[in-house]
């Protein structure tokens, strides 16, 4: 059942894959005194979590997730995972992102993009060939190994970009709108695709999305986050459906009504203020 | 990869490119046989006796080989040099703060300004003709270099570190696999500049070479040698370029999809 909590403080931090405590963030070189994107913003994941992030566009999900990944430091409080703190890039926070062309290397086939992370992990050339080969299956992709990425199509190249991620074997990972760019028919494909990694693989799972169905498909919680600047999390909804989800569900239905919703009211209030 | 259909369409692009240069020749006969005194251009047929003499005297080939052998090794020199920089200075702030003002400065000092500067620092030998060329060809490569470093999306590089790629493996399988597009174009550019810095330098101060004969034929009123020269010169830099396309296409071809098109 949808129950709304204004803020998630069921969970410590010891078992938290993620944690906020109070966190600010403003981008170096931005004027000096100007408002923070981020503000007090708190937060807490739970390890094997499937956590999804809604909020009106620029308000922050983007650079909430890129100080997860290590990309941006947080200006303010303290971000640690798995209890520690974040110091740069790492490979157990691993990262797909919303673009479907740049983050890959055009220059490899799909096999040595996927074995890309076991490859600067240093591991052999037999071990490397072998965890691609296994991310590869997962997501579908086999019979395409020796493809380069401009033989691909849109959607298979986010398969790259998640089988990729997954072979660094990340014990987090996070996914900036990935499948926005995609058609309906594969982004529901990929769905479930996503769905069966996260049973399979039992990762924690961080998801941005602009699309209220899938975060109802995809995730065990959804947190809202207010406009931008100063933008927090106003609220975080509970999705306790089985998996896989039935979007004719009625339960399903109001989760969605409640959180677009939720969105709408975010949003307008953005119009009003400008 | 070529398909028979793209076979078919290269070899009709062939046929008209072909048809062209034929129709300019024999326009180029017909200009100099009825309109124009011969003495200030010469029929192809007369060049191509004029190059038929320097070929059995020996002075042609030994030209080409001279001319080729500054040329190539001055700009493999200037890349050698260049390429690093450019890496660098598109790397790191401190290094581009270092480097810049002189990157933005010389490469607006043309080479062929350099040519006697560099006789009298370098002599009248070899030594100073490669060191024009690669001067020319040091500042087209290091600026197509470093901007095709900063020209990396931010994704990319980002991606190579969340997965775990550390700040020297970045650079050695991403920055510099995704900069080779750059240096490759650069490398392009720089052959065509260093054709146009021999014909200078060896006209100034050589006793050899292509742009020597074009230099001397004058001495003889010999305008068909002239001609031949420049006509030779013309095809060795088309010749190389092609043969530069083609180490692109078919070597480099998974680092260079997309600028060996043209
Ligand atoms: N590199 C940057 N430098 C300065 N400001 C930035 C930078 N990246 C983002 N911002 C600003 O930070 C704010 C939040 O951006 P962010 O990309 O995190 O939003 P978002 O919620 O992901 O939006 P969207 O849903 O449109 O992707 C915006 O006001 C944006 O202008
Ligand atoms: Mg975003």
């Amino acid at each position: 059942m949808s129950d709304p909590k204004t803020k998630d403080t069921t969970m410590t931090a010891t078992t938290a894959a993620i944690s906020f405590d109070r966190v600010g963030m403003a981008y170096p070189g931005q004027k000096a005194g100007s408002e923070l994107i981020l503000a007090d913003l708190s937060l807490s994941i739970a390890e094997g979590e499937f956590f999804i992030l809604v909020g009106p566009s620029g308000s922050g999900k983007s650079t909430l997730l890129k100080i997860v990944a290590g990309t941006q430091k947080q200006t303010e409080g303290e971000v640690l995972a798995f209890g520690e703190k974040i110091n740069g890039p790492d490979r157990r926070h691993g990262m797909v992102f919303q673009s479907v062309e740049e983050p890959l290397f055009e220059w490899l086939t799909v096999a040595g993009n996927v074995g890309f992370g076991p490859e600067v992990a240093g591991k052999s050339r037999k071990v490397c060939r072998e965890i691609a080969q296994r991310y590869i299956d997962l997501v579908g992709l086999r019979g395409h190994e020796k493809k380069f990425p401009h033989e691909l199509s849109g959607g298979m190249k986010q398969r790259v970009q998640i089988a990729r991620t997954l072979a660094a074997e990340p014990e987090l990972i996070l996914f900036d709108e990935p499948f926005a760019a995609l058609d309906a028919l594969t982004r529901r494909v990929l769905q479930q695709e996503l769905i069966r990694i996260w049973q399979e693989t039992g990762r924690t799972m961080v998801y941005v999305t602009h699309d209220i169905r899938e975060a109802v498909i995809l995730g065990q919680r959804v947190a809202v986050m207010s406009r931008g600047p100063r933008a927090n999390i106003t609220r975080i909804y509970d999705i306790d459906l089985p998996y896989p989800r039935d979007d004719l569900d009625a339960e399903f239905a109001r989760s969605v009504r409640e959180i677009e919703a939720d969105i709408e009211k975010e949003a307008s209030s953005q119009w009003q203020a400008q | 990869m070529a398909s028979a259909m793209n076979k078919a369409t290269a070899r009709k692009d062939m046929a008209w490119s072909a048809a062209s240069v034929a129709a300019v020749v024999l326009l180029w006969q017909a200009v100099s046989t009825w309109f124009v005194d011969p003495m200030f251009l010469p029929t192809p047929v007369a060049v191509l006796q004029g190059a038929w003499q320097l070929l059995l005297d020996g002075t042609l080939l030994s030209s080409i080989a001279v001319s080729m052998m500054r040329i190539l090794s001055g700009w493999i020199l200037g890349s050698a040099i260049a390429i690093p920089i450019g890496l660098a200075v598109g790397v790191s702030r401190t290094a581009r703060a270092l480097i810049d003002p002189f990157i933005h400065f010389f490469r607006f000092v043309p080479a062929i300004a350099l040519v006697t500067l560099f006789i009298v620092w370098f002599g009248v030998g070899e030594v100073s003709k490669i060191i024009l060329i690669a001067y020319a060809t040091a500042f087209i490569v290091t600026v197509n270099t470093a901007s095709g470093v900063s020209g990396i999306s931010q994704d990319k590089l980002d991606a190579a570190r969340c997965l775990g790629a550390k700040p020297l493996q970045v650079f050695r399988r991403v920055t510099i696999p995704a900069s080779l597009p750059s240096i490759y174009v650069g490398m392009r550019l720089a052959l065509a500049s260093s054709f146009l810095v021999i014909a200078a330098a060896e006209m100034l101060a050589a006793d050899s070479g292509l742009g020597y004969i074009i230099w001397t034929a004058r001495l003889y009123f010999q305008v068909d040698w002239m001609f031949a020269a420049i006509i030779v010169l013309g095809l060795l830099g088309f010749i190389t370029d092609r043969l530069w396309r083609w180490a692109g296409r078919s070597l480099f071809q998974r680092f260079l999809r997309g600028v060996t098109g043209y």
